[in-house]
């Protein structure tokens, strides 16, 4: 009997303790699922590829590398074409905020579902963005927290420094590799080959997704030109791994949109101009004086200042590049058919060159212009930007003097770019023409151009500036490199405008900016203490040279 | 020798001894005895009893009458209003009625007629000044405004400070939409207004008004009930032949103080005419036509409100049917309030040991709303150029009237606001409760109580094509902008108590009481948005292009579990001891699975925390009794109590996941981090006070001190995003929140022919942060972040009410640096001090109550003393050269401070003398600014907050219409005075609304519309 009373006691304890879970247990959120496979997790992360990358760029890397401008007068806008940055503020943190929390865990969530349910292609893809994004991130800010990222619980993380961060990515770009070459149980192939929802680089094409590991290898080892190991092997390695990379520019690295709003539009298109991850133009749509001006930088390199002397006032240039990626007039007229830019750190002193949206048609809505469209595709990595790397390599290898293989590597890095324009950058309502083969020859013909019959006339200069038209636009970071890694040279970047001292920033010191600061609300606020261990607090750190572009191993 | 009883059937009338109207409804009691009856609507009532037994004769709000039973079978009884309420009942949690004096701590009570006769559409509104420690913030003076309701202080950085509002024992919805985490538009919570939902509550509904403030009070609803519980009785039906109670009210309101703006200086910049919302151009032309704009936007408004009662019933069966319509037209063109409520109440002695009542309440609302903020009709009416007239707001072709420049750049006129981008929100709402009461034995009582509160609240909130907010931008028009909310809200209640009372001894008594609660809370929200109208004057989500449509799902559930035990130990009515100890569960501490970690935590979702008060009725004894016979009674009561509160947001310890509205969708991790280890937020509470009252009860003194310590803040900082998130909820931080609240009643006169009352409610509470999780500097509100670099903070050693901003750039000894091209002061340093406290010093209410024969004259006058207001509009107007003290820009000045010129910092910097003339230089009043400047220190407000004159009509001549029982007039005044030093147009102001968490926009005055002065004339009938 005693039993009994027992037995029921407990019965009625589990009873109550079971209903009582029940009735807690609900504290999941039934609006979203909990857990999120690796194919539904990949479309948001590519897209963060190109909104991180692009919102830093449009606001302060392509100031820094005076691939476009302000007209404004005002400090905020002026502080990065001076070669400083903001204080307590975002700007130029986008980057960061991408690498750890846009990619982040999802990322970290897509290799190992992708891993656990050996869905092997998603590994492969997955490490190679994972080893894109940590590249992009110590390019821009120098040591980054890798170790300890993600750490649940914790709240300071330790930072590690550029060469640890340069190995991990060879090491997850091998990883990458290594899944990239398994072959899954039950294949992924339709569901990456799914427009829109899949995979929307290279739809799911694992001997592309491999090419774009070797390219960001390249490109890697290209960043170490002064190193003593430079000539003795890592040349070699460029030398090797453009080899093994992207063929032409079919096989670009680009992030594709559905582009039926601003949210799923490109960021650098007409659509998002107004919005406040652009800024190309105020919320009202009027043309904001603080981004996004064209500038006498590329002006100048476009209308005969590679090798010769820029034809001010340009209204043609044998470089078709120019009516393409540039547009003619000024803001009020686009009648005027002489093309103007902006002299960077000049403030107001052209406030009518125009937006790089193109001009402004009597009906108000800007047509988009080259990649600046909601539709165009955006790159992360081409065929011409790897072959600039080799010639490059190619010719520091033979003792800083032009061959005919450096020469080559050259040549085809300038035809690639009008490749590339006529195959991504004609995306606009009403397009412009396509760059003929007369254009082309003319062009490869002139004398902005080394030719192959002449391989001794090759400089650095020809590579670099050349490499700095074909990456105009888009490519930020890696641009950015080329003139640090080259200290800003003027000889090397002749249309570059050097700031004078007393152009520059205040804080900085008389030097010219060497690397971002990490994001504000994010380090400034919580990892002061970790960033004080480097300098980070200092005022001119963004002045601080990498480790990347100085000559120690 | 034993003498048999002789039981006689005894009648009577009882009345009111202060206007001889008959009393129905009050108990009559055989003491010690179990028999008891009502008084029916006449007053009359009939009881058997025997020869020398005590009649016993209560009433709320009277002073209890024992009349022994001699001779005479007819006892006619005169009960006086009881001044002093000190032996009062008081309903304290789950309905358990309480003797007041066996209260640890502070329980004011007030009645719901009195809150009713203020008219207001809301109970709280009328509550405000009328109970010490309770501070009611409206966020605006439009019909349907939000408020935080607030008992002693903010207590929590980030999460809910809004008492819980508990009806008959359940309680209920009394949540804010937030615009943020529920609609499609995820927008801030500050540009719109959504009612909190105890706005649906009738006030005319109302029996009494029960504050509970301390934790120790409320322990008893747990979690929900750490910031204090307003403990609602509603009317129940009397005894009687059926009475129908009829009343009236019809207000007509207007809106007296504006901002005052400048009319001398047009439109331009640096002295040069340019169409824009810069007022720094040159002065208007002589015989320029100067419009009255405020006064030709805002309208009379008009309200009437109509209350239809029947009650009646027998002892054993009561019921009540009240039916309320209201509909409230406010001062700002077409907003409006309307309100159709209807409750039935029954209640039924099943069998003598079990009584049921059941309520059922249905309420239909509609909001008519406003845009509040940035582009609200008064920051709008101050920008509109007063050379132009407002009432001309559109063309013959009825598209938007311009001035200045396109659609996509100009602001709205207001009237265009408004009759072109309707905001409503509509409610539908069912509050339904039962109550079985069951006393087994004489010893026993076992109290069950379930309750739903089932809500259906859809809006439309709606930007023409041809407004400023809906036109989006010449390169992509939006073409119009319409948003669409459907929200389901019900919560069940169940709560289960038992207790027991029982003597032991000599003189000591013990109650027992068990009590099981469970709640469950959910709230669905679906909304759609879709922007570019076919049909430009059209609104439906239809009429919208179909690739600009959006849709959004929220969800919000959570379920609680509490038990609780309490004893009451007393000796006599000397001395009591309270111990209380409750277990909460709360699913919002039960772990979910972690999308992070693919893995689901350890549960930890109870906690428990116990509280005990003790009370001392000083005057039960005899030596001091004697000693001092002025002093009717006095008591000293203490509490200690713990309380813990639920993280204020649900599913926070697991990582969730987003959809992603970009190329492909798909889904990527939330802003917020979850958080495995989030427990509750702990008060501790000590509070002390002592009750006296003299003169028999004719003057009544309560004084209450507390210190409240809020460790384990729940907070939500921003991270290093190297942890994967932006956000998380976080435990850290300790709140003190100290105080003194007083409560001073007094009847100084008292004849058959004259009365007057008074009551004086005092309340002063000093809330300060002490720390804050990681020696943050700073943890902001970004919703309040609306005008500058001004904004809502807790700073760690600041108060609660601490508001931060930039500074000009200073030098070592403090002076202003001022650049030596510009002459102008810089704000380069971005970090934010603490520059302003908005919590008053002290606030004070005070009510006065005459009576003359059949006159009554009732007035509350309500102070807030210190403290500082922001004033973000003055903010703004100045900035745009539209505020009057601007008006001197002609006059050159040289701005204090020393030049930024390399010297600023050595003992012999150069002083300033660089002379602007802010009329050519118009950059002066944007450069020339500091948050601090419109930081309004040290504001007073008096306001005369309600005064009600009414007149009774003798029963004599209504009994010759044989129809009308009671007929009476009353004329109510509404927020007639506003005596104040703030320059703006009403200190209680609120740039949010009431959803934000924390302090929130309270005291941040942006746009916001003042309190209008309403005239109430109305009657109520009896019938």
């Amino acid at each position: 009997m005693r039993n009994i009373y027992k037995i029921t006691a407990v019965i009625a304890a589990l009873a109550f303790t079971t209903g009582c879970k029940k009735y807690l247990d609900i504290n999941s959120n039934p609006a979203v699922p909990q857990v999120v496979k690796a194919e539904i997790l990949l479309p948001p992360i590519e897209f963060q590829m190109c909104n991180g990358t692009a919102q830093d760029y449009e606001r302060a890397v392509s100031k820094l590398t005076q691939n476009m401008s302000g007209v404004n007068t005002e400090d905020a806008s002026l502080q990065w074409e001076k070669q400083g940055y903001i204080g307590g503020s975002d700007v130029s943190g986008v980057m960061w905020r991408m690498t750890y929390f846009d990619l982040g865990i999802n990322l970290e969530n897509l290799i190992k579902d992708a891993i656990a349910n050996q869905k092997y292609e998603y590994a492969g893809i997955g490490y190679a963005i994972k080893a894109w994004a940590y590249q992009i991130t110590t390019d821009a800010y120098g040591p980054i927290v890798l170790d300890e990222a993600f750490t649940p619980g914790q709240l300071t993380f330790h930072y590690n420094d550029q060469p640890y961060v340069y190995d991990k990515v060879r090491e997850w770009g091998n990883l990458s590799i290594k899944y990239l070459n398994m072959t899954s149980p039950v294949s992924s192939a339709s569901t990456l080959a799914a427009v829109g929802t899949g995979d929307g680089i290279y739809k799911g094409d694992k001997t592309k997704w491999k090419k774009f590991v070797y390219g960001l290898f390249a490109l890697q080892y290209g960043h170490l030109v002064n190193k003593p190991a430079y000539v003795t092997s890592y040349a070699d390695s460029v030398i090797k791994y453009v080899g093994l990379s992207l063929a032409n520019e079919t096989e670009d690295a680009s992030i594709y949109f559905t582009a039926s709003n601003f949210a799923d539009a490109n960021p650098m298109g007409v659509l998002n101009a107004p919005k406040l991850n652009s800024g190309w133009l105020s919320a009202t749509g009027t043309q904001t004086t603080y981004y996004g001006r064209q500038t006498s930088t590329i002006l100048n390199l476009l209308t005969g200042g590679v090798r010769g002397t820029a034809v001010a006032n340009s209204i043609t240039s044998v470089d078709p590049r120019l009516s393409r990626f540039l547009t003619a007039g000024t803001t009020a007229s686009t009648t005027a058919v002489t093309y103007i830019g902006t002299t960077p750190t000049a403030g107001s002193a052209s406030p009518t060159v125009p937006v790089i949206l193109g001009p402004l048609p009597s009906g108000g809505t800007y047509n988009g212009k080259y990649i600046f469209t909601d539709k165009a595709r955006y790159p992360i990595m081409t065929y011409s930007q790897l072959q600039f790397a080799l010639a490059e390599a190619l010719f520091i290898k033979n003792g800083k003097v032009g061959n005919t293989a450096a020469v080559t590597a050259y040549r085809n890095g300038i035809s690639a770019t009008f490749d590339f324009y006529n195959q991504y950058g004609r995306t606009q309502a009403t397009p412009d023409p396509a760059i003929s083969a007369t254009e082309i020859a003319a062009y490869m013909a002139s004398s902005e151009v080394v030719q192959l019959a002449t391989p001794t006339l090759l400089t650095m200069a020809d590579i670099m500036q050349q490499k700095y038209i074909a990456q105009w636009g888009w490519g930020g970071i890696e641009t950015w490199c080329d003139l640090r890694k080259y200290h800003y040279d003027p000889t090397i970047f002749r249309t570059f405008v050097q700031p004078p001292t007393l152009a520059l920033s205040s804080t900085n010191g008389g030097k010219m900016s060497y690397r971002l600061r990490p994001r504000y609300n994010s380090e400034y606020v919580w990892n002061s203490e970790e960033l004080a261990k480097f300098g980070g607090l200092l005022s001119n750190y963004n002045t601080q040279e990498m480790w990347f572009s100085l000559s120690t191993p | 020798m034993q003498t048999y009883a002789q039981s006689v059937a005894v009648t009577g009338k009882v009345t009111s001894a202060e206007d001889g109207f008959p009393l129905p409804g009050v108990t009559v009691k055989v003491k010690n005895g179990t028999a008891a009856v009502s008084t029916n609507n006449d007053g009359i009532y009939r009881i058997n009893a025997n020869r020398g037994q005590v009649l016993v004769f209560t009433f709320v709000g009277m002073v209890k009458q024992e009349v022994t039973i001699g001779t005479n079978a007819t006892i006619n009884v005169k009960l006086a209003t009881d001044a002093g309420t000190i032996n009062e009942v008081v309903v304290t949690a789950f309905n358990i009625n309480r003797d007041k004096a066996s209260l640890g701590y502070s329980a004011q009570t007030i009645k719901g007629d009195e809150v009713a006769q203020t008219q207001r559409e809301d109970f709280f509104g009328g509550l405000q000044g009328r109970v010490a420690g309770l501070s009611v913030n409206s966020t605006n003076g439009n019909p349907g405004a939000s408020a935080q309701i607030v008992l002693r202080g903010f207590t929590s950085i980030s999460g809910d400070n809004n008492a819980l509002i508990v009806l008959d024992g359940v309680p209920i919805n009394n949540s804010t939409l937030n615009q943020t985490s529920q609609l499609v538009s995820g927008a801030a919570n500050r540009d719109q207004d959504y009612s909190n939902r105890a706005m649906d509550i009738n006030p005319a509904d109302i029996e009494t008004y029960t504050i509970m403030k301390g934790p120790e009070a409320t322990a008893l609803y747990g979690s929900a009930g750490a910031g204090g519980a307003i403990l609602i009785t509603t009317k129940k039906g009397k005894t009687g032949n059926t009475a129908i109670n009829y009343s009236n009210s019809f207000r007509v309101e207007r809106l007296n103080k504006f901002p005052e703006i400048q009319t001398v200086y047009n439109s331009g910049s640096n002295g040069v005419f340019a169409s824009s919302t810069i007022f720094n151009g040159p002065k208007y032309l002589p015989g320029t036509q100067i419009y009255d704009n405020f006064a030709n936007f805002y309208r009379t408004g008009f309200s009437q409100k109509h209350n239809l009662a029947f009650e009646g019933g027998t002892d054993k069966f009561t019921y009540r049917w009240s039916n309320e319509y209201s509909n409230q037209q406010g001062v700002v063109p077409t907003a409006a309030y309307k309100r159709i409520s209807s409750r039935l109440t029954g209640s039924a002695v099943v069998s003598p040991l079990l009584k049921v009542t059941t309520t059922f309440n249905y309420i239909n609302s509609t909001n008519n709303k406003v845009n509040k903020g940035a582009n609200g009709t008064l920051m709008q009416l101050t920008r509109f150029s007063p050379a132009f007239d407002i009432r001309q707001y559109q063309n013959p072709d009825g598209s938007r009237l311009l001035h200045y420049t396109t659609i996509f750049s100009e602001y709205d006129n207001p009237l265009w606001d408004v009759n072109k981008d309707p905001a409503i929100d509509k409610t539908d709402r069912v509050l339904a409760n039962v109550n079985f009461n069951l006393t087994p034995t004489k010893w026993l009582n076992i109290n069950a109580i379930f309750g739903a509160d089932v809500g259906s609240n859809t809006g439309v909130q709606v930007y023409n094509g041809q407004s400023y907010k809906g036109s989006g931008s010449a390169a992509a028009p939006t073409g119009g902008y319409i948003l669409n909310y459907q929200n389901l809200a019900k919560i069940y209640n169940g709560t289960f108590t038992a207790s027991a009372k029982t003597k032991m001894g000599k003189g000591f008594s013990g109650t027992y009481i068990l009590g099981y609660t469970m709640n469950s809370f959910n709230s669905n929200t679906t909304s759609q948005s879709g922007t570019n109208f076919y049909d430009g004057n059209f609104y439906s989500i239809n009429n919208t292009l179909p690739t600009t449509r959006t849709a959004y799902l929220s969800v919000i559930r959570y379920n609680n579990l509490g038990a609780f035990a309490q004893a009451i130990l007393g000796y006599k009515s000397l001395l009591y001891v309270t111990l209380t100890g409750r277990v909460d569960a709360t699913s919002r501490l039960y772990p979910s699975l972690d999308a992070n970690t693919g893995t689901t935590a350890t549960a930890h979702p109870t906690f428990a925390y116990p509280s005990a008060s003790l009370a001392f009725n000083f005057t039960e004894i005899d030596v001091i009794k004697n000693a001092l016979p002025w002093l009717d009674n006095g008591k000293l009561r203490t509490s200690y109590a713990l309380t813990g509160k639920e993280p204020y947001k649900e599913y926070a310890l697991g990582t969730n996941y987003v959809s992603a509205v970009t190329t492909g969708g798909g889904y990527a991790l939330s802003v917020n981090g979850g958080n495995p280890n989030l427990k509750p937020e702990t008060s501790k509470n000590f509070e002390a006070g002592i009750e006296l009252s003299f003169l028999k009860n004719r003057l009544g003194i309560d004084f209450n001190y507390y210190n409240l310590t809020s460790v384990d803040q729940i907070i939500n900082p921003r991270l290093s995003y190297a942890s994967g998130f932006v956000l998380e909820l976080l435990n850290g931080g300790t709140v003190r929140n100290r105080g003194y609240e007083a409560t001073i009643t007094g009847a100084p006169i008292r004849t058959k022919d004259f009365n007057w009352d008074v009551t004086l409610n005092y309340t002063q509470n000093r809330g300060t942060v002490i720390s804050i999780a990681n020696q943050l500097p700073e943890l902001y509100d970004s919703d309040t972040w609306v005008v500058g670099n001004l904004r809502s903070a807790a700073s760690p050693g600041s108060s609660t009410g601490n508001v931060t901003g930039t500074r000009f750039d200073r030098n070592k000894a403090g002076q202003i640096l001022i650049n030596p091209t510009s002459g102008l002061p810089t704000v380069s340093d971005g970090t934010f001090y603490p520059i302003g406290d908005r919590t008053p010093k002290f606030t004070a209410g005070l009510i006065n109550k005459f009576r003359y024969k059949r006159f009554n004259l009732s007035f509350l006058w309500d102070l807030r003393y210190g403290g500082d207001v922001i004033n973000d509009t003055e903010y703004e107007i100045y900035t745009r050269g539209i505020s009057t003290k601007t008006l001197d820009r002609e006059v050159p000045r040289v701005i204090t401070g020393v030049l930024n010129d390399g010297l600023q910092n050595t003992d012999h910097p150069t002083p300033n003398t660089i002379s602007v003339t802010p009329y050519a230089n118009s950059v002066y009043y944007t450069t020339n600014v500091a948050p601090e400047m419109f930081v309004e220190h040290n504001i007073k407000a008096l306001r005369l907050r309600d005064a009600t004159f009414g007149y009774d009509f003798p029963p004599a001549t209504l009994a010759r219409t044989g129809v009308i029982k009671t007929l009476s007039v009353f004329l109510t005044v509404t927020d007639a005075i506003l005596i104040t030093n703030y320059s703006g147009t009403d200190p209680e102001s609120n740039a949010t609304n009431a959803s934000a968490g924390g302090i929130g926009g309270y005291g941040i005055d942006y746009g916001n519309v003042g309190k209008p002065m309403g005239f109430n004339l109305g009657l109520r009938v009896k019938l």
